[in-house]
């Protein structure tokens, strides 16, 4: 190979670099991007899925009196129950969806305080004020 | 089998003298006794949580779902309007499947009238049942989820939504024991063979995560509700009963190495209760002891109920004899019109169907109470959904699961009582609502049950009857 032909390969091969680099970077944008996106939670079936999972875990624990498992439970439902608020209020025009996510995370929050006083029949009633509620927003807000 | 455990088999089997001859009056070897000690029984007698109101109940499913508003739920206004579209209020959030769009809607063609003290209203299509309007407890504020029958009738007798759930006359065995160790605890009885839109079948009696043992048992239609009940006439009663002692030995021994197959054990319990009832079970299902008048008063002289007559004639024996629960599936002989699923033709429908059921139901509440079994019995008559006040096909109705009526009866509920109403056109369900995990956790509270506390740990997770779900229905209790 001559020269000229090594200099012209150098030359095609940097380009090809700085043009990978480019896609790279291009793409880490459009990715950090969609992940802040995605850190807004999207309320999908997945996740009333498995909102509802961990309620009915929720309810066994409690009926189990595991404290420490019915703890994890209640508290990852009173979370989740502020994204759902979070999110009902941003797409607006569902107050009532707001309030629904309001009452439940709160109900959650005194499954927290029965657990915690080891009176697990006033967390049992909290977990059916908790699921009715849940239940109420479902029968308006399912699959609309 | 493999030649080590052939060779511990016959090890142990060495105690008894022979294969047939290993009867009870040869005592069974040190290991094999203490194997057999060891199994709890499943079907014991078990004390309720609390004092019990009822100690049966007879469960009457109207298969393929009644139109209660043609039935029981007068809607004045259903007829004012008729022909003209959902009212706005109403139609609000409202979704619906039905084929071809939302019709206008349908005026119920019954005739009204309010019957006893208690002024309830029933149309010209159950006369029978109008006589005990001071008896029956109306619950109007029903309601569910779903639109097809097989996921609302599973909903309602095993409150999930997808087969493997235990149905609700397998946790009050579960919970109670049998109260008669001659006969099935839980026993079912179909009428007629249209399959109601796929909502019934042994899916809505089955055992689910529960021991196999506490599943329902299907008596047969027909003349010979249960098969093969008579001995072969070449083995004596003694030889029958070495060779089921010697095959129990053989099944426990199994089942010591598999403790947790509840089906092997089940399958063992029902030679058991197969042999008690050759003697029980005849005379608990035979008829020819009850009296024509009874036989009559129950529509076994009439084609069109005569099924379903039988039916609850021996539901009634049946609870006189301790069954726990008793599920009675409505249907007819008829061959167009053979559940209550009036998509169409909603008045031949409906006139069959009630022409079926009206007759036996009221002959059954007339029965319990003169032997004075109605105090100690539930009756429960509901169906997965109801039928919507607006028309589907020109002259029938879709389904409903928004609102629509179940009633009870007897059991320590009020009599001659409503509790619950749905909206002016009896669409949705306004007040008193409930679902069906209410009704579960109803019926089981009447038993002495408490819906939270019957429990059963299956893969690491407590479960009840009624899921998460659940409020007793305090209303239509009676107070002592």
């Amino acid at each position: 190979m001559s020269t000229s032909q090594r200099a012209g390969r150098h030359s095609y091969q940097q380009s090809f670099e700085n043009m990978r680099k480019r896609i790279i970077f291009s793409l880490s944008i459009f990715l950090l991007a969609a992940a802040s996106v995605g850190a807004e939670t999207e309320i999908d079936q997945d996740f009333m899925h498995n909102l509802e999972e961990t309620t009915k875990s929720l309810d066994s624990n409690v009926a189990q009196g595991d404290g420490k498992a019915a703890m994890a439970d209640a508290k990852e439902i009173e979370e989740s129950m502020k994204q759902v608020e979070v999110f009902f209020a941003k797409k607006g025009n569902a107050a009532d969806a707001v309030e629904f996510a309001r009452k439940s995370g709160g109900f959650a929050s005194e499954v927290e305080k029965s657990v915690a006083a080891h009176d697990f029949d006033a967390a049992s009633n909290s977990v059916g004020s908790l699921v009715h509620s849940c239940k109420s927003c479902h029968d308006v807000y399912k699959n609309k | 089998m493999s030649n080590k455990s052939r060779r511990e088999f016959l090890e142990k089997m060495v105690y008894g003298a022979g294969a047939l001859s290993l009867t009870g009056a040869i005592a069974p070897g040190q290991a094999l006794a203490e194997e057999l000690s060891k199994f709890e029984d499943p079907l014991a007698l078990k004390k309720p949580h609390f004092p019990a109101k009822a100690k049966s109940v007879i469960w009457l499913h109207m298969a393929g779902a009644p139109s209660t508003i043609d039935l029981f739920d007068y809607k004045p206004e259903l007829i004012r309007l008729h022909g003209k579209p959902i009212p706005d209020s109403i139609a609000k959030n409202l979704k619906t499947a039905t084929d071809g769009g939302v019709g206008t809607l349908l005026a119920t063609k019954r005739t009204w009238k309010q019957y006893g003290e208690s002024g309830a209203w029933f149309s010209d299509w159950v006369p029978n049942l109008s006589r005990h309007a001071d008896t029956i407890t109306f619950l109007k504020g029903s309601r569910t989820d779903g639109f097809t029958h097989v996921l609302s009738s599973l909903k309602l007798h095993t409150s999930g939504v997808t087969p493997g759930r235990p149905a609700l006359g397998s946790w009050i065995t579960y919970g109670l024991g049998s109260a008669n160790r001659d006969l099935p605890a839980f026993v079912v009885l179909p009428t007629g063979n249209d399959n109601a839109g796929g909502g019934r079948g042994p899916n809505l009696w089955g055992s689910g995560f529960l021991p196999a043992t506490y599943q329902g048992t299907a008596l047969r239609q027909g003349g010979a509700p249960i098969l093969h009940l008579d001995r072969p006439k070449n083995v004596s009663a003694e030889e029958q009963r070495n060779t089921l002692d010697f095959l129990k030995k053989l099944n426990a021994f199994n089942q010591s190495k598999y403790p947790s197959d509840t089906e092997l054990e089940a399958r063992s319990r029902s030679y058991d209760l197969a042999y008690l009832m050759e003697t029980s079970a005849p005379e608990a299902v035979s008829l020819d002891k009850e009296t024509a008048a009874t036989k009559t008063a129950y529509g076994l002289d009439q084609d069109v109920s005569r099924e379903y007559g039988t039916n609850l004639l021996r539901a009634r024996r049946l609870v006189e004899r301790g069954v726990r629960f008793v599920h009675v599936i409505s249907g007819s002989n008829d061959k167009k019109y053979g559940s209550w699923d009036a998509h169409s033709q909603i008045e031949k429908n409906h006139t069959v169907m009630t022409n079926a059921v009206d007759q036996p139901i009221a002959a059954l509440l007339d029965d319990l109470k003169a032997r004075g079994l109605l105090e100690t019995t539930l009756v429960v008559w509901t169906s997965e959904f109801g039928r919507t006040p607006y028309g589907q096909t020109g002259d029938g109705r879709d389904h409903n699961p928004y609102g629509f009526t179940t009633w009870v009866a007897g059991g320590g509920t009020k009599a001659g009582f409503t509790h619950g109403a749905t909206d002016d056109i009896g669409l949705k369900s306004v007040s008193g609502t409930f679902d069906t995990y209410d009704l579960q956790a109803t019926v089981l509270n009447l038993l002495g049950l408490d819906h939270k506390k019957l429990t059963f740990l299956h893969n690491g997770r407590s479960e009840r009857a009624t899921t998460v779900f659940g409020d007793v229905i305090k209303e239509i209790i009676a107070s002592v």
